[in-house]
């Protein structure tokens, strides 16, 4: 019995994504792209999942803009870019890369550099 | 003694500070709530959206409707509790002078929209219609309800998440409102 519940929690974990079948896209080119944003874009609401794996009401309505935008030939740049203007840049699950978001991306290197730097100094005034 | 100094302060101080910087941030962080993020919309027009109105159930372009005038969205819908919560104040805010306040009923179907304000009372001057969620995406919203201030030029001034206070209406919309109206 508990095998069977074990088996079952198991696969019940599911990507939403998959919600929008690939019969329904043109190519599997699109299809590729759709499934790829669906698992770039943040779930608004319940923030540590992608919209991919939330079954929330907005992330539903996220992947079915995706998948409007997608079929109707938009590149995930595009689709990216809007859904960046209206939500900003917090719907990205990967921030990207720009001057607000400099200190997220260099602030580890330069913590890492200091901690060398603080590592040496310390052996060596040891020897 | 001027050695003994530079050790102590690379070998403790220096890490000490860091980490209790490092706690700091980690400090703040925790009390940022995600929910309360600034509207991207804020300060950019808003996004050309073409609703149903609700009475007379025809397409309308709502930066039209509301071009030259200082304009309140409440974004709401019927099945949502803290819309019910906040209606109250809602309607107090329709009362108050130059408030030319305006809504979209999100994901809700017109009948029930219809029952609900023949039922609670309208405080809108437009209601439109928004069944898909799609209006809301443009928007930017979260869920409902949600609360734009929109100026004469069609920019959106100010976005506030979740069920209004009396305190919101006092400190935030009606000087904001006051504000923008003075402005050509």
């Amino acid at each position: 019995m508990y095998q069977f519940i074990f088996l079952l929690i198991l696969f019940s974990s599911q990507t939403f994504a998959k919600d929008i079948q690939s019969e329904q896209f043109e190519s599997q080119a699109q299809y590729h792209q759709y499934l790829t944003l669906t698992h770039q874009i943040r779930c608004v609401v319940c923030q540590n999942q992608t919209i991919a794996d939330s079954n929330a009401d907005i992330a539903k309505d996220l992947r079915s803009i995706i998948y409007k935008k997608t079929v109707s030939g938009e590149s995930s740049s595009e689709i990216k870019d809007f859904l960046v203007s209206r939500y900003g840049d917090f719907i990205l699950y990967q921030p990207s890369f720009n001057k607000k978001n400099l200190l997220l991306w260099l602030g580890p290197w330069l913590f890492l550099i200091l901690a060398i730097w603080i590592a040496r100094k310390s052996f060596k005034t040891k020897a | 003694m001027k050695r003994f100094k530079k050790i102590f302060t690379i070998r403790y101080i220096l890490p000490l500070s860091l980490l209790l910087l490092v706690g700091y941030l980690l400090l703040v962080s925790l009390s940022n709530d995600p929910s309360k993020l600034p509207s991207a919309l804020k300060n950019k027009p808003l996004p050309t959206l073409t609703l149903k109105e609700i009475f007379s159930d025809r397409p309308e372009s709502i930066a039209q409707t509301i071009q030259g005038q200082v304009t309140i969205i409440n974004i709401w819908s019927t099945w949502c509790p803290s819309c019910k919560t906040e209606y109250p104040l809602i309607k107090k805010l329709a009362k108050e002078p130059h408030i030319n306040l305006t809504s979209i009923v999100y994901k809700d179907s017109r009948s029930r929209a219809l029952t609900w304000l023949s039922k609670n009372g309208n405080p809108y001057q437009h209601v439109w219609l928004d069944e898909d969620g799609s209006a809301g995406i443009e928007l930017g919203i979260y869920g409902t309800p949600e609360l734009f201030i929109v100026d004469k030029q069609g920019i959106v001034r100010y976005r506030y998440a979740g069920a209004i206070r009396t305190t919101t209406i006092e400190n935030n919309i009606l000087p904001l409102v006051g504000q923008l109206l003075n402005e050509q």
